[in-house]
């Protein structure tokens, strides 16, 4: 049993809640305890500027710091932020300089011991994946899976520390039995930050992406991230006008794949919330779980 | 070592023109080395840059065998790969001829766009020697390309100024505390194709050799023009307008309203009535709620958020004081 | 094409000089056939020297200069830029050089071998490569106009007087001529020379070459000095900071080895040689040991250390570095007034390619930075004032003549490798003839070959005929400046018999007076160089 600090993020409580039923459900069945964080704020995302982000995320940082656990978040962006905010912090006259100015005055002090993590992490390092692979009651054997890290996951080297964590996801889809497609871009950015700067440019990242993981044949993008899967999924169809070509690339959430795996039907993973047809993903794990029982 | 040099030869109209070459080296030597050997030695006609070999002037950077590299900083017996090594150009740029491309679209403008000399009214303010050290920073940049070259945005944009530029042209003049047009500067660089298109992937920072981290920089600059109150240029709008809107709805309410946050970027009711904004977002919003992932419920505060609201303030207070 | 003053070099001192002439109101163009932040000024990684430190002044600026020139120097010369080099360096600190500043924020100031006081300034190890951004930086806020990747292989010369530079595009091949009321040669050094040397391609004594066969005299060719500690690879000499710093060499069983005499880095280069020729060497290699820390490798010597770790795995801090010694400047060149002019009317040079006599026949450490600065400003002045005046254009004729000229050596037969075989044979020659020791058999030697290379190089060809990126043709143009330059270095070599400064004679190991107060003064002559003297 190991227990987190989750932190859930703004995006699978708004625009993604299929990402946090899914997290919930699979956590649940994984022994992987979650005290859900309420009283903190959103981590700027990258957007805000971190002079107002250092000092909200030294908060979060904080009241895990209080529980003595790590603290767990399920989208990368909310990974890299928090964890880059965390390596700044590391630094004494600077962590003191935000416990002083804003965070003293209710009674709080970031200590900076606390570790962050994401989902993905607490499945390899923590959970392990031996206990993923025994717990796979419905492998997910013939799905062919294209991995996309986008860019918090990969980069940069002192937020990501250990290089291994670089390549966990193709571990977890092989534990779990699918089949990892490999491609070019799976760590580079979906287009995201550039949706409202410049849409072309997103949208173009987009079609780039999953038109790869589709030539290559894959049944599925996965990713670690709900805005690349706001960006992957929600904007592939004005992808798919913009670069004209049909693409149909199906989008997964990490959490949804492994739940897939553990016996969660396609729907209790809440796939239809999704604006691409998961339609051949959920037949695939249909018949794999015909075949099984 | 008697090593099989390969070049891949874009753009290269000669039909009698050779792709592969055996020389002797020394394993120890530079692949530039043994590529400048087989230039002078064996076909002149080879065509690729370069000059310092010692990696200051950044002029050769290729790939070799499938590396993006400054060659004169990798050893010939490090790169080999069955006593082979192919050279081909790197990505994002457009060739001229062999391994050599079109090096001032791919940097040389785009550096030049922000006026990359200081502007000083000669007043010499006192500056620390540590104040200097960004700058110092930014000028040990090479030019080198392999930020560009690894850019996420530049791969589909190639107008994108991109880290180099941002680097070695922005970021050293405006972290000089001797220059004096830095608000301007960041106006300008806040146009579209700049500071703002960076979608701070962090691929810059992990292709620099030289440890100058492009992508902090540009953050750090991002920060520095939020301070000084601009947010993008004046002909790029939907960039302020986007931080306004996720500054809005955090100080609010301690964290993101998407709703509120893709009205008040788009202009869209209850805050605007743009029609292209419409036209773009509408049928994804109108798609969100019938798969239910956008709810209509209304947006609930944190728990913190007054304390998130005073952390806004105070950090607000300090760019005023630093603005006046 | 016509430009009120016409600089041929990109480096620090050809950038300088643009900038200057600018400044002063002339029309500039700068041709450089590598881009001006590709040129070798880039590499320096020491410091510039000015009299700033309290206490320091001029005049000990000036003793410690003229102590390291063994009496060679041009006094006047040195005296000028002493006096000048305060302001030269306030004025780059002012344009943007960030130098490392002193808790005080002044300019730091560091103690190089040869000075007697911490007198030069530097921004960490990469003084060099900041300096020419900051000018070129200048230069562009100027709006000097530059041909970029244009390659000059001859001057335009009419009736005695310098109207211009023929150049062709690499990316074209097309030769062109730009006219100037004033030309500025700044086209760099020589390294490719020599083997064991320094890094750069581009070095390929191109502006001796070719102001030599215009008919300029050329002055102290016989001063080539040596690095002591070059790594193999990347062949990047280590800074000079370090040896100011501590930095020892020793042999393979830690036995010391040392200079003796200033210059300080050749005498200890030459040492080294000697070292390494008696055995105590390792794989042709001394140990270089600093006694920095880990730290220091870090910030002041990153650019150093860095390469190392790429290079070898090395550390600077702790590890001994392998480094043997190599050629890396020549102190003479185009001789020069203190106002930068040359011999030829309307020619000026500046930066490395001068023989402006402020080296005399030794450069002190962070003297060689300040003499681009320098050399630069006076020539872009005094040509700006030249060129303004100046109405003259270059005739057409001359194109059509230089067009007629190149059009037979592209189609003349020709076999790679050639070129390639006359330059090495050439590198060695002069590293071993005319380098650390000499003697009159082998500089008579040299002098022979270098006739029969000559010779050799006169019947060869190119053989790739594109016009685009021809790097044979550019190989082949260089050749013939290396070959001017080397007959120059040999012949002057030859007439200095005496030892002096980094001009070692075997077989006239002491200085003589009457030698010591002449300079030796080389023009190209009918069948090879024309040696005669003049006093200092
Ligand atoms: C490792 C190292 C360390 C050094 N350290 C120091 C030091 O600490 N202090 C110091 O003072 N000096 C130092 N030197 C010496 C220094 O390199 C030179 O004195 C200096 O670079 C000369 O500058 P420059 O402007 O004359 O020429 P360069 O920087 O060599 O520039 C030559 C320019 O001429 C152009 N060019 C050449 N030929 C042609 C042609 N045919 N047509 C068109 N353009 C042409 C090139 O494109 C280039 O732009 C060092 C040298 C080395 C190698
Ligand atoms: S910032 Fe780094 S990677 Fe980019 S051009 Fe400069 S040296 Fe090269």
């Amino acid at each position: 049993m190991v227990k987190v600090a989750f932190y859930p993020g703004c995006v699978a409580k708004g625009s993604c809640p299929e990402l946090y039923t899914s997290s919930i459900k699979v956590c649940e069945k994984l022994g992987i305890e979650l005290a859900e964080l309420e009283d903190v704020g959103c981590t700027g995302a990258g957007v805000l500027s971190s002079e107002i982000s250092d000092p909200i995320n030294a908060r979060t940082l904080a009241k895990a710091e209080q529980m003595g656990v790590p603290l767990m978040t399920i989208c990368s962006t909310c990974t890299g932020v928090i964890a880059l905010a965390n390596v700044r912090l590391q630094d004494p006259e600077y962590r003191d300089k935000i416990n002083r100015e804003f965070l003293a005055e209710d009674g709080l002090e970031y200590k900076g011991t606390t570790e962050v993590k994401h989902l993905l992490w607490v499945l390899v390092e923590d959970v392990g994946l031996d206990v993923l692979t025994a717990a796979s009651t419905q492998p997910l054997e013939g799905v062919k899976i294209s991995p996309f890290y986008g860019c918090y996951l990969r980069r940069p080297d002192e937020a990501i520390k250990d290089g291994n964590r670089k390549s966990y996801i193709e571990k977890v889809t092989q534990a779990i039995g699918g089949t990892n497609v490999d491609i070019s871009g799976k760590g580079k950015c979906c287009g995201f930050p550039s949706l409202t700067i410049n849409e072309e440019n997103a949208l173009a990242m987009t079609a780039k992406h999953t038109s790869e993981a589709r030539d290559k044949g894959a049944d599925a993008m996965v990713v670690p991230c709900p805005l690349c899967h706001l960006e992957l999924d929600g904007q592939q169809s004005r992808a798919e006008a913009q670069e004209k070509q049909d693409i149909d690339m199906p989008i997964l959430h990490l959490s949804q794949l492994v739940g897939m795996a553990l016996g969660f039907t396609p729907s209790e993973m809440e796939v239809q919330r999704h604006f691409v047809s998961t339609k051949n993903v959920e037949e695939k794990v249909k018949s794999l779980a015909v075949t099984a029982s | 070592m008697q090593v099989t040099m390969k070049f891949v030869r874009t753009k290269n109209e000669d039909p009698d023109q050779r792709d592969s070459f055996v020389v002797d080296v020394d394993p120890e030597t530079s692949v530039f080395e043994a590529m400048s050997k087989v230039r002078e030695e064996q076909d002149g006609s080879l065509a690729f840059r370069g000059t310092c070999n010692t990696g200051f002037c950044g002029d050769c950077t290729c790939q070799a065998n499938g590396k993006r590299v400054v060659p004169c900083l990798v050893k010939v017996k490090d790169s080999v790969k069955e006593d082979a090594i192919e050279i081909k150009l790197i990505r994002n740029v457009a060739p001229v001829k062999d391994v050599l491309y079109d090096v001032d679209q791919f940097m040389w403008k785009k550096y030049k766009y922000f006026r990359p000399w200081l502007e000083t009214n000669g007043t010499a303010p006192a500056v620390k020697d540590e104040d200097l050290e960004p700058v110092r920073l930014a000028m040990r940049c090479t030019v080198c390309g392999l930020c560009d070259e690894g850019c996420t945005v530049i791969d589909v944009d190639k107008e994108f100024l991109g880290p180099m530029a941002l680097t070695k042209g922005l970021y050293r003049t405006t972290k000089d505390p001797r220059d004096q047009d830095t608000k301007q500067r960041f106006i300008e660089a806040g146009e579209k194709k700049g500071l703002w298109d960076c979608v701070h992937c962090w691929e810059a920072s992990e292709h620099c050799p030289w440890g100058i981290n492009p992508t902090h920089l540009i953050m750090d600059l991002r920060d520095d023009s939020i301070a000084l109150g601009v947010k993008s240029g004046k002909g790029n709008p939907m960039a302020a307008r986007h931080y306004n809107a996720f500054a809005d709805s955090v100080k609010k309410s301690g964290w993101l309203n998407e709703r509120m946050l893709a009205s008040k970027t788009y202009g869209l009711p209850p805050y605007g009535l743009s029609l292209s904004g419409m036209m773009s977002q509408m049928p994804i919003a109108l798609k969100a709620i019938r798969k239910g992932k956008a709810s209509l419920r209304p947006h609930k505060s944190r728990p913190g958020a007054r304390q998130i609201a005073k952390i806004f303030a105070k950090v607000e207070q300090s760019h005023k004081n630093k603005k006046a | 094409m016509r430009y009120d003053v016409v600089v041929i070099g990109a480096g620090i001192a050809g950038l300088q000089a643009a900038v200057e002439a600018r400044r002063q109101g002339a029309s500039v163009a700068v041709i450089t056939k590598v881009h001006p932040l590709r040129s070798y000024s880039i590499t320096i990684q020491d410091g510039i020297n000015a009299a700033l430190a309290q206490g320091d002044s001029p005049q000990a600026h000036i003793a410690d200069t003229l102590r390291s020139g063994d009496g060679l120097n041009d006094k006047s010369v040195v005296e000028a830029y002493c006096a000048e080099a305060p302001a030269a360096v306030r004025e780059l600190y002012n344009l943007g050089v960030p130098f490392n500043l002193d808790p005080q924020g002044d300019v730091a100031l560091v103690k190089l071998q040869g000075s007697e006081q911490a007198r030069a300034a530097h921004v960490h190890d990469m003084t060099g490569h900041v300096l020419a951004q900051v000018l070129y930086e200048q230069a562009l806020k100027y709006e000097v106009v530059f041909f970029e990747e244009w390659y000059v292989p001859s001057l335009a010369v009419e009736d005695g007087v310098c109207t211009g530079a023929l150049a062709f595009q690499l990316s074209t091949g097309n030769l062109d001529l730009i006219s100037g009321g004033a030309i500025v040669m700044a086209a760099g050094g020589v390294r490719r020379l020599y083997e064991p040397s320094t890094s750069s391609t581009h070095c390929n004594a191109d502006g001796i070459g070719i102001a030599y066969r215009a008919g300029a005299q050329l002055v102290d060719m016989e001063m080539v000095q040596y690095h002591p500690s070059i790594i193999k690879a990347g062949r990047l000499a280590i800074s000079e900071l370090l040896l100011a710093n501590g930095a020892q060499l020793e042999g393979k069983d830690g036995q010391a080895v040392t200079g003796s005499a200033q210059p300080f880095g050749h005498s200890l280069a030459r040492a080294a040689a000697e070292a390494i020729a008696s055995g105590a060497g390792e794989d042709g290699n001394l140990n270089l040991k600093t006694s920095i820390t880990q730290e220091q490798a870090d910030t002041t010597y990153y650019n150093t250390n860095a390469r190392l770790q790429m290079f070898m795995k090395g550390n600077l801090a702790g590890d001994p570095i392998p480094v043997h010694p190599g050629m890396y400047r020549i102190l003479g060149g185009i001789a020069t007034d203190a106002s930068g002019a040359t011999s030829v009317s309307g020619l000026f040079a500046a930066g490395e390619c001068a023989g402006t006599g402020f080296h005399g026949a030794g450069a002190m450490d962070g003297n060689g930075l300040l003499a681009s600065v320098l050399s630069g400003h006076r020539a872009g002045s005094a040509a700006a004032n030249a060129g303004k005046a100046s109405t003259g254009e270059a005739s057409p004729a001359i194109l059509q003549e230089h067009q007629g000229k190149l059009k037979p050596l592209l189609e003349r037969d020709a076999k790679e490798g050639d070129l390639a075989g006359v330059r090495s044979e050439l590198t060695s020659l002069m590293h071993e003839k005319a380098g650390l020791s000499r003697d009159a058999a082998g500089l008579a030697e040299a002098a022979e070959k270098i006739a029969s290379l000559k010779e050799s190089y006169a019947t060869m060809g190119i053989p790739t005929k594109a016009l685009s990126f021809n790097y044979a043709l550019q190989q082949h143009l260089e050749t013939r400046t290396l070959l001017a330059a080397a007959e120059a270095i040999v012949g002057s070599a030859e007439a200095r018999q005496e030892s002096r400064g980094v001009h070692y004679r075997s077989d006239f190991p002491d200085k003589s007076d009457e030698a010591g107060s002449m300079r030796v003064v080389v023009e190209q002559g009918e069948g090879g160089p024309q040696v005669s003297s003049r006093p200092v």
